[in-house]
């Protein structure tokens, strides 16, 4: 038997990318994956794989920073799903700029998606988690630990998730629920793709880290047997490209 | 009415698999037991040849004997703090293989005290053993490491959570812990355009003969169960090793699920 089946989980940001990546590898360990996006077509797309793939797959549009929506997403989950067993945290979005002149709007946006969309999810499913013993995996970035120029308000809301990731875990692992926490440099991404052309830097994507290779530590940290939990996991391309 | 299953022989199949590390030289030191004899299994299992070093010869065989590739696995009984021993390991692999692939470092001593009175000698002992003799080892290595194209050297700290975050009673040793991830960060830096990746581990407990020793001097109950195994901490490791070379881990935070403390 898959060493997932029968577990029940949930990955945000699973229209593209990582999260994309990651809902494929836990289908293919044979868990029951709801994906979840803004775009249906996005989201139908990457459940083209999982077609020779038992059990099928859920899709799940909503606008994580829409409260209504979180709390819809909760309602929808919990028809399919008598419990939650892993929780992946993909969704997100990132714009660069100085300090001195990157608009507080995008500040306001980015604190949003990243952080407070986040947190209202992790709310509203934490008692789903609780029916198991569930784990929850923060997909963060490198600049979640090390802030670098022109990304001072992304590496902030990072750095927000990193402490939300370590809180969350001194109060949920009483509760027998694993959180792990991945900060990843550059992936070869569709979101990374637009970053290197709205900069006109060439794009070399293979010398990137690619999502499967977040998917594979992913996969190996959430199979570890109970008595262990991967706390945090920092992952890079080895070349530096920039 | 029963059904007899037909099976067709396909002469077309092949048996024969690759090994994920089929091919490539490994050196686990530490290996005698703990953590650095589950690696040295876990390589082993994976294809690997692994030259096993630690100071005691008979637990450097029953680890080889373990492992399913065991004529891949070689011992290399070892002082890691004499450096003409050192000088021998080197002039033993650089004859035998004349490149390195992997380096596993999980050799290292481990001792509690308040800082008001813990010896001084301890303070040294544990720099020596677990600082100073893998800087030195790396040091020796590095040009072995340097060595291949095909299999870029990968170099493994197995580090403790103590380098993260020091707690009472551990003073010396998360100082000499916290000292060998400094070197395991500037190696990094300084080996990446060599296309050679650096990992650090940091495990909380792990059962092992000498956690149960800690355990027994403090007079705490020892139950291995709910610590770490070194398995554990061999899985993440192997993972982060067969990655592609495009990827680097670079650390690894993992500890016991429960608290037993």
């Amino acid at each position: 038997m898959p060493p997932l089946s029968n577990q029940y989980s949930l990955v945000t940001g699973a229209g593209s990318g990582i999260g994309k990546a990651i809902a494929e590898a836990l289908a293919g360990q044979g868990a029951t994956v709801g994906l979840v996006g803004r775009t249906k077509s996005k989201l139908d797309a990457a459940t083209a794989r999982f077609e020779r793939i038992w059990p099928r797959p859920l899709v799940l549009t909503a606008d994580l920073t829409n409260d209504n929506e979180v709390d819809g997403l909760r309602a929808e989950v919990e028809k399919h799903f008598a419990r939650l067993d892993i929780l992946v945290m993909s969704a997100g979005e990132i714009a660069h700029g100085t300090i001195e002149s990157a608009p507080v709007a995008d500040f306001d946006k980015l604190y949003r998606a990243n952080v407070r969309a986040n947190y209202r999810l992790i709310q509203s499913f934490l008692p789903l988690l609780k029916k198991g013993s569930g784990q929850v995996v923060f997909v963060n970035s490198s600049t979640g630990l090390s802030a670098r120029p022109n990304v001072g308000q992304f590496s902030a809301t990072q750095h927000a998730l990193r402490a939300m990731a370590d809180a969350l875990r001194a109060e949920v692992n009483p509760h027998g629920i694993r959180v792990l926490a991945i900060y990843p440099g550059r992936v070869a991404t569709p979101r990374q793709e637009k970053l290197y052309a709205n900069s006109g830097s060439e794009y070399n994507p293979e010398a990137l880290l690619q999502p499967e290779d977040i998917a594979s530590v992913v996969l190996n940290a959430v199979l570890l047997p109970r008595r262990a939990e991967v706390t945090e996991i920092s992952i890079r391309p080895l070349a530096k490209t920039y | 009415m029963s059904s007899d299953l037909v099976v067709e022989a396909d002469d077309t199949f092949s048996t024969k698999h690759v090994e994920p590390l089929s091919g490539q030289f490994a050196v686990v030191t530490g290996a005698g037991s703990g953590i650095g004899k589950s690696v040295t299994r876990a390589l082993a299992a994976q294809g690997a040849t692994v030259v096993l070093i630690g100071r005691t010869r008979a637990k450097l065989d029953a680890t080889a004997a373990l492992c399913r590739n065991s004529e891949n696995c070689s011992i290399l009984p070892a002082d890691l703090s004499s450096d003409q021993e050192l000088d021998k390991i080197t002039a033993e692999l650089e004859y035998r293989f004349g490149e390195l692939h992997i380096l596993v470092l999980s050799a290292g001593e481990m001792a509690c005290g308040h800082f008001s009175s813990a010896p001084v000698e301890m303070f040294d002992r544990l720099y020596q053993t677990n600082v100073r003799a893998n800087f030195r080892l790396v040091q020796s290595l590095l040009p072995l490491l340097k060595r291949s194209h095909k299999f870029p050297g990968q170099i493994v700290f197995v580090n403790s959570s103590v380098a993260l975050s020091a707690r009472a009673n551990v003073a010396q040793y998360s100082a000499a812990q916290h000292a060998l991830k400094a070197l395991a960060d500037s190696l990094r830096s300084e080996v990446n355009s060599d296309g050679i990746r650096v990992l650090s581990v940091y495990p909380g407990r792990v059962a092992t003969p000498r956690q149960e020793s800690l355990y027994r001097n403090e007079k705490i109950e020892y139950r291995p169960e709910i610590l770490l195994q070194s398995e554990d901490v061999a899985s993440v490791v192997l993972n982060a090793l067969t990655l592609p070379r495009t990827a680097e881990v670079t650390d690894i935070t993992i500890r016991p699920f429960a608290k037993s403390y």
